[in-house]
């Protein structure tokens, strides 16, 4: 190994956990020290709400350390990205169990490299189902849930809004992705189709419904935008031809407001994803039939 | 249409080259065609004899005997081994006396030795020639430094080529940055008509002939490299082969980065036996260049046409990561294709070894040693 390789100054993976601390300090704010304040919360809610990305972090560090011959995804990312976006509600025991489960569906899929299966998604789907069931499932914390205050527009854009546990500021997410654009390896296309599609559908919806003030509501819906900046782009995860990726862009932008209507703006998006993920397995797997097809006949 | 790009290049390894001739070698290698019974031992051969098709010996000397070596893209072949005389007794061939612009076109195309350049120029019209001068492979200066030195015979070939096809125009590319060059010709070009220098971007892979055509918009020109022009200019002014060239030997291994003049055959070793003591146990040799070259080892390879230099580095251990499917290597691709299917599934795919893919990948995986087969998962 000595040829000449593009010089990275700042690989890809320091910015995501730079934009990444910046939103966990923001949610830390939003929802446990403005809380706190207003004595809706003690003070070990404070810390409490650290545990999360840390405990993910360390979790995917010890996987990372014990599978290292083999894992080829950086599970500290994955833990700490997936800390992210789960409902306010969620028990830090049942995170640790859905974490743990997603580490090892990991190290199975390593052999599976043409499986496009989004890992965080899944994780949150499941983290979701598991929440219903034990009926503890709200975005709310203690603060917003008293409806004591009442916020504009321009306060959800800047992250005064029910979201994810980490993911509430769209402003902070929209930064995030214009400094992600500066950098070579980051697939921006993606973000960029994805969203001027769910925008158009958006719209149209809205103009059908005559209803702008749902336009507006759910125009910069941090869940959705947090998935099109941060996950929806991640290589592992991704299509890497340019057709498939202008497709599978395209795609999700068009499920995103559907699977949204169908369920609810925090997890549609999420719905969407998968499903625009097994579309294109789908696609895949015909193609090489079809390929493989092609050459038997050749060969006869 | 793919962009092409430009490389992050080491700025410590571009340093001012010196020149230095090693023509003393003791022993030529020649590789010889498929008839080996027809070699007979202590044989005196003359300088700039030829052998067979495009192969003449750089010396005159006694034919001690057959040896194995490396030619520059890997491959081993039969050489003879000649022992020079340094007598220097060539063919006695006289010099063309004539001015080159004054040469017929049979004489012109008679003169050339290289029969891969003269069926190239037999052509009845030419409305553009395109001389690349342009070394692409980074830390390699070869063109450049040939067209310095020779910059008057070069111009005084093209103003033959200009005459011989009349109508025709010339188009010599350099790099923008390439200044010494630029002025090299910008001194004496204004005395010949319908030559123009075209000055592009210091991009990889604009030097080569169908990007630079693009690049240019001249489709239809007859491409021409600055050293084969200055070959045209030996055949015809001398009225000999070319025996010698120009190689570089650079790279963070060695203490000095030089341009060697030296001749066909020689060994490589020698050259570095010659001009570095240090010790190089420690570095790897890339021949051709770290984007598009081969990792070889020195000891059996020899100087031929196709040896441009040789890139000497210190030996790194950065371990390849796993692929991250960003799709770099795709779209970095000049002629479009997937390295990724060499990688993962182990397909072969059309590759013009350019390195671009490894280039780019974030991982440091070593693509070209799956697009030539060599390494498979």
């Amino acid at each position: 190994m000595n040829r000449i390789h593009k010089k990275i100054r700042f690989p890809f993976v320091h910015k995501l956990y730079l934009c990444l601390g910046i939103l966990i300090l923001f949610g830390w704010y939003k929802n446990a020290f403005v809380p706190f304040q207003n004595h809706y919360y003690d003070f070990s809610h404070l810390i409490l709400v650290f545990l999360y990305p840390l405990s993910a972090f360390l979790v995917g560090a010890l996987f990372d350390y014990l599978f290292k011959n083999k894992m080829p995804f950086n599970n500290k990312l994955y833990g700490l990205l997936f800390s992210m976006i789960i409902p306010i509600s969620t028990n830090i025991f049942l995170f640790l169990l859905v974490l743990t489960f997603l580490f090892f569906l990991n190290t199975l899929w390593i052999s599976r490299k043409d499986l496009d299966l989004h890992l965080i998604v899944i994780g949150k789907i499941l983290l979701v189902g598991l929440l219903l069931y034990f009926k503890n499932y709200h975005y709310t914390n203690l603060l917003e849930e008293s409806h004591l205050f009442v916020y504009s527009y321009l306060d959800g854009l800047f992250g005064h809004i029910e979201g994810g546990l980490f993911t509430s500021s769209a402003f902070l997410i929209i930064l995030s992705f214009v400094f992600f654009t500066f950098d070579y390896y980051y697939k921006k296309e993606i973000p960029f189709y994805s969203y001027g599609m769910y925008l158009l559908t958006l719209v149209v919806f809205s103009i059908y419904k005559s209803d702008m003030n749902f336009l507006l509501t759910h125009l910069f819906s941090s869940d959705i935008l947090f998935l099109l900046v941060f996950l929806a782009p991640l290589s592992s995860f991704s299509p890497y031809s340019r057709k498939r990726t202008t497709m599978y862009s395209l795609l999700l932008g068009l499920l995103i407001l559907p699977f949204s209507l169908l369920s609810n703006f925090y997890e549609g998006a999420y719905f969407a994803l998968i499903v625009v993920n097994f579309l294109l397995i789908a696609l895949n797997t015909v193609q090489l039939y079809r390929m493989r097809h092609k050459k038997l006949n050749l060969d006869l | 249409m793919t962009k092409l790009v430009k490389l992050d290049i080491d700025s410590t390894l571009t340093k001012e080259l010196e020149l230095k001739e090693f023509n003393t070698p003791d022993f030529i290698y020649v590789p010889f065609p498929p008839k080996k019974e027809d070699l007979k031992k202590e044989v005196h051969i003359k300088k700039e004899s030829a052998f067979y098709q495009n192969v003449y010996s750089p010396v005159s000397g006694k034919l001690t005997g057959v040896d194995s070596c490396l030619l520059a893209n890997g491959k081993k072949v039969n050489c003879m081994v000649i022992q020079n005389d340094f007598q220097e007794k060539s063919e006695q061939t006289k010099p063309i006396r004539k001015k080159l612009n004054h040469l017929t076109k049979n004489e012109f195309l008679e003169s050339i030795y290289d029969s891969r350049l003269k069926k190239r120029l037999n052509v009845d019209t030419v409305s553009t020639f395109l001389i690349s001068g342009i070394d692409d492979e980074p830390y390699i200066e070869n063109e450049s430094f040939l067209q310095q030195e020779n910059t008057k015979c070069i111009v005084d070939t093209l103003d033959a080529l200009l005459t011989l096809y009349p109508e025709s125009k010339a188009y010599i590319a350099l790099k923008n940055t390439d200044s010494k060059t630029i002025l090299a010709y910008q001194n004496i070009l204004g005395m010949y008509k319908n030559m123009e220098i075209k000055l592009v971007d210091d991009l990889y892979l604009i030097g080569k002939e169908p990007f630079l055509k693009r690049t240019l918009k001249v489709q239809d020109a007859l491409f021409l490299k600055a050293s084969e022009v200055y070959e045209l200019y030996i055949n015809l002014k001398k009225n000999r082969p070319v025996v010698e060239k120009y190689i570089t030997i650079n790279g963070s291994g060695v203490s000095k980065p030089y341009i060697i003049k030296t001749k066909f055959g020689v060994n490589v070793a020698s050259i570095f036996n010659k001009y570095y003591i240090e010790d190089l146990s420690n570095c790897s040799f890339y021949v051709n260049g770290m984007m598009g070259g081969i990792q070889l080892d020195l000891n059996h390879l020899i100087v031929t046409k196709e040896l441009d230099g040789i890139l000497v580095m210190k030996k790194e251990n950065r371990v390849p990561k796993s692929c991250i499917k960003c799709g770099k290597c795709i779209s970095i691709c000049p002629i479009h294709s997937n390295p990724m299917l060499a990688y993962k599934l182990g397909r072969k795919v059309p590759c013009i070894h350019c390195g671009l893919c490894t280039y780019i990948c974030p991982s440091y995986i070593p693509l070209e040693k799956y697009l030539s087969g060599e390494e498979n998962e």
